[in-house]
């Protein structure tokens, strides 16, 4: 009888045990599953962000060669104004464009340094390029009208375009024409991209299928992160995409942001832990205190995109003369301007910069305010003199891991109005905008070829840059804590 | 000499009673100005805080306030009930055999040559019931008995069959500028009430008097601003229309423009996307906590940590991408074909990986919380480290992980870029996962990604939809927080 209950209880005791060890493996799955989860998605990332690629080029360059054999490298100045004038673009052929010559007269003239609004209305005739070769007829029509498409069609009959081609040759240095030449004559164009996995292991498979369906493309590895990708703005094509505008962009932005939020939030901090607990306030004051206390909380957790449409609301519209520029003299067109991100990104990161900020300054122990005023210091000399400097590490992180939101901050900016694609560095407060999280969703949503691997290549900037960041508050974290345990 | 010393002692007192004056002056609270102004401009920094409540409660309650009054024109519809006529033979129908009052058949005999004047789901009425029709032949009507409240009888033969039809309020007769009486097509006086407004063409009106018998309306014209004008007859007449909250709240179809605005097909895709990413990260992210609390050494603490640290510092966009270039190609790989390119699942369980970390960080401080003394128990009765933690430390945490999942919710709810990517564009009523449907936030980053112009009602309904999303993610906000709060203080 003993037996049997002590083999029964035996028996559940294992199971029982069996399960309970079970279990601790499906607890220690789930940890699994999400550090899996990130490393499949960095892998995803790196993997779309290198690869091969089939490329081809639209005009074969051996097919550009002057007559005496030299190749377009070699050529001067007056000969590639030559090819550019032989491939000016016509119905049908999208090579040379007017727009592209104007552009590439500007930053000739840039370097005079005149205001660029003066420029358009400059004559090619007037100092610009004075001891310089330009054909008579041109000299009193005005930049702007050079770019005009119309003045391209009526003349495009020989004598006009060698016209073109003694502006560019006389105006413009070999560089840079050879440059035009690369990117809008050669133009090389992708037409499949592999992705790093696949390009490493199936090579040879890749390399019969573009043998077989892009007999004249050439594969080569490409890295679609890369110097030139940092360097050049956005772009209708995948391959000659960069980033510039939108980095500038973010810069901008997070500038405005901290600038406006970072005072704010901090004295808000300031006043809430300082100030708000004094037993003595008026009970309406003490009501108020714990008002904005709750409401803060709150904010903390309203949806991004919320800040998106009061952006939209009160920054874009109305608020329009001073956030377009109007106020400031700038012919601006409407409010959807980096100064309405930055505002729009400030009230939303306001609410974590005042919370950490908060925690970081009730983390300062209560005895070191308590000598400052055994010692006779006032409440703001306690602050400014024994609070702060203590706090200011742990604010400072607090401030870093805010800004780390608003780099990745994407729905708010969409709804305030970023633009879609610009190729222009923004210059002031008041320019149209793009950030690094928008280019991001824009080339993923793109469907065209190669388009998610520059969205890949974009994520690498924005995870290193978040990365940075984090790192940074954290060993600014560590020393200060070490120094302050230190001094204490 | 007596005299002398008196004055003096005295002025002595005096001097030390001034100077304790002064002393207990300068203790006391002394004014300072520099201090008051400091708090006074850090009491104003607190109050930018709720500025931007305020600013989001009446952006939102204002715009949302003008979509519900928004007043949209729709042509005038009325109901009336006539004989039913076939109208290539204009034969009148009528029944073919008695009917009795339980059977759903209804025998008719139409000439072969017939157009049926029936269609489905249409009304009719037989000597004061009314049915509805099912299907129809010309041998007769498959009809639900006595619906809209009517009785089920029984009907003799040749009972004559009349059906319900909505028709459009017509212009009965030209009308010149300057008249002040409508008529109207037969019947359709019925529709208009006192003070109803009418647009016909350009021109507003507004009803003084009814005339239901000989369908005439008395009316004052050039309403609202607009002019008088002349109208022939067979104009149409429009009614103004609003976009009820009930209809908001209800309707099952969106699309601003025809005046389809009920919210349940974006409500409804993000539910379903709020679904799928709590049914991932509940349990994995109650899994790691526990695992964290309960199991894990201080060393395997400090490499877990980062990884979810890391996860939470992914910015939404990136899991989009992923959710779009890797879940979805995954799923149709598993599923098959079936799975959309744009789909809530997909959309979903990525959002589970990014809430995953949340949940986790919430319940384990909700873990954490538990006494030690507990478990001790637990172990001292002799239960195993899985009974210990089912049966004593996740039924004292449970609280804290109701917050969790509250806060969960939360943000699933207002999460935006994953959906817009992954989702789909385009609202859509569907229950099935593996299709695309868009989410409010989906729909809102869509509508005002693109050029937007101001004061359409495409515009003024992202701010309901934002009104929608903000109650909704405060209701989950506050009753988590108040949860955590709760058992914050209890230890």
């Amino acid at each position: 009888m003993a037996t049997v209950t002590q083999q029964g209880n035996r028996g559940s005791l294992t199971r029982r045990q069996r399960i309970s060890r079970l279990w601790s493996r499906v607890y220690q799955a789930c940890v699994g599953l999400a550090a899996l989860a990130l490393v499949i998605l960095l892998l995803k990332i790196v993997d779309d962000a290198f690869g091969t690629v089939a490329v081809v080029n639209v005009v074969d360059p051996a097919s550009l060669v002057s007559q005496d054999g030299r190749s377009i490298e070699q050529q001067n100045a007056e000969e590639l104004a030559g090819l550019a004038r032989d491939y000016l673009d016509e119905e049908g052929r999208h090579f040379v464009s007017t727009d592209r010559l104007f552009t590439l007269f500007l930053d000739e003239v840039a370097r005079t340094e005149l205001p660029s609004s003066a420029l358009r209305n400059l004559t090619v005739g007037q100092a610009l390029f004075s001891g310089q070769n330009f054909p008579q007829k041109w000299a009193d029509r005005t930049l702007f009208e050079l770019r005009l498409p119309d003045v391209a069609r009526v003349e495009r009959d020989a004598r006009a375009r060698a016209d073109i081609a003694l502006l560019l040759a006389g105006n413009v240095e070999q560089g840079r024409l050879l440059e035009l030449v690369y990117n809008d004559i050669v133009q090389v164009e992708l037409l499949e991209s592999w992705n790093l996995i696949d390009s490493l292991t199936r090579q040879d498979e890749i390399r019969a299928r573009a043998a077989r369906d892009f007999p004249q493309a050439t594969l080569e590895f490409r890295s679609w992160l890369n110097a030139d990708f940092l360097r050049t703005p956005g772009s209708s094509q995948a391959l000659t995409s960069g980033i510039r505008v939108a980095l500038l962009g973010t810069l901008w932005m997070l500038v405005i942001a901290i600038g406006v939020s970072l005072p704010l939030g901090l004295g808000a901090a300031i006043y809430l832990e300082e100030y708000a607990r004094h037993a003595n306030n008026h009970r309406l004051l003490r009501l108020l205190n714990g008002f904005i206390e709750t409401n803060i909380r709150n904010l903390a957790g309203v949806p991004s995109i919320i800040y998106g449409i009061l952006g939209l609301t009160v920054f874009v519209r109305a608020m329009e003369p001073l956030t377009s520029g109007q106020l400031a003299g700038v012919a601006g067109a409407d409010g959807r301007t980096i100064l309405s991100a930055g505002l729009t990104m400030a009230l939303l990161i306001l609410p974590i910069i005042i919370i950490n900020a908060q925690e970081a300054i009730r983390a300062v122990p209560q005895s070191l305010r308590e000598g400052s005023y055994g010692l006779g210091a006032t409440q703001l000399q306690t602050i400014a003199r024994q609070v702060l400097p203590v706090a200011l590490p742990g604010m400072l992180t607090g401030v870093i891991l805010s800004v780390s939101r608003a780099i990745g901050e994407t729905a708010p900016l969409v709804v305030v109005g970023a633009a879609t694609t610009i190729f222009v560095d923004p210059d002031s407060p008041f320019s149209r905008f793009t950030v690094l999280p928008i280019q991001i969703y824009r080339w993923t949503a793109d469907p065209r070829e190669g388009f998610q691997d520059v969205a890949a290549a974009t994520i690498i900037v924005l995870l290193l840059l978040l990365l940075s960041l984090n790192a940074s508050a954290i060993i600014l974290r560590n020393r200060y804590s070490a120094r302050a345990r230190r001094t204490l | 000499m007596a005299q002398y010393q008196a004055v003096q002692r005295s002025g002595a007192e005096k001097a030390a009673t001034l100077e304790r004056a002064l002393r207990q002056r300068s203790l006391r609270r002394r004014a300072r100005p520099v201090e008051s102004i400091v708090r006074f401009l850090l009491l104003l920094c607190g109050l930018v805080s709720i500025l931007s409540t305020v600013g989001i409660l009446v952006t939102l309650g204002e715009n949302s306030l003008l979509f519900f009054s928004q007043r949209s024109w729709q042509q005038v519809k009325y109901d009336t009930v006539e004989r039913a006529v076939v109208v290539n033979l204009g034969q009148e129908v009528s029944l073919a055999a008695a009917l009795d009052a339980q059977n759903s058949y209804l025998s008719l005999e139409l000439d072969e040559r017939a157009t049926l004047p029936f269609s489905e789901g249409q009304l009719i009425e037989l000597g004061g019931e009314r049915m509805r029709v099912m299907a129809a032949s010309r041998d007769g009507l498959e009809v639900e008995r006595g619906v809209n409240a009517s009785q089920a009888l029984a009907h003799p033969v040749d009972t004559p069959v009349f059906v319900h039809n909505e028709r459009t309020v017509l212009l009965g007769a030209d009308l010149r500028a300057d008249d002040t009486v409508i008529h109207l097509s037969e019947g359709a006086a019925a529709a208009f009430q006192i003070d109803d407004l009418i647009q016909a063409d350009e021109e507003v009106m507004r009803v003084l008097q009814v005339e239901p018998v000989s369908d005439m309306l008395a009316v004052r014209r050039g309403e609202e601003g607009s002019n008088p004008a002349r109208h022939s007859a067979g104009l149409p007449l429009f009614s103004p229309s609003a976009v009820t909250l009930g209809e908001f709240l209800t309707g099952t179809r969106w699309n601003p423009q025809l005046g389809h605005l009920g919210i349940w097909p974006l409500l409804n895709a993000t539910l379903m996307t709020t679904f799928f990413a709590l049914l991932t990260a509940l349990p994995v992210g109650l899994g790691v906590a526990i695992y964290l609390s309960e199991y894990a050494s201080a060393r395997v603490r400090s490499l877990v940590k980062p990884v979810l640290e890391l996860l939470v510092g992914v910015p939404t966009v990136v899991f989009g991408y992923f959710a779009l270039t890797w879940m979805t190609p995954l799923l149709q790989q598993i599923i098959g074909p079936q799975v959309k390119q744009f789909n809530t699942l997909s959309a979903g369980l990525v959002m589970g990986i990014m809430i995953v970390p949340t949940i986790a960080s919430i319940s384990e401080d909700a873990l954490g919380a538990v006494p030690r003394a507990l478990r001790e128990a637990s172990y001292a009765l002799g239960a195993t480290r899985q009974e210990t933690i089912r049966r004593a430390v996740l039924p004292a945490a449970v609280s804290g992980i109701m917050a969790a999942f509250l806060l969960g919710i939360s943000r699933a709810v207002g999460e935006t870029m994953i959906v817009a990517l992954a989702a789909g564009a385009g609202p859509n009523f569907t229950f099935n996962p593996l299709e695309g449907a868009e989410t409010m936030t989906g729909h809102i980053v869509r509508i005002s990604g693109g050029d937007i112009s101001y004061n359409t009602i495409d515009y003024n309904s992202l701010f309901a939809i934002g009104l929608l999303l903000f109650l909704l993610t405060l209701a989950f906000n506050v009753v988590s927080g108040a949860i955590t709060r709760r058992y914050r203080e209890a230890t």
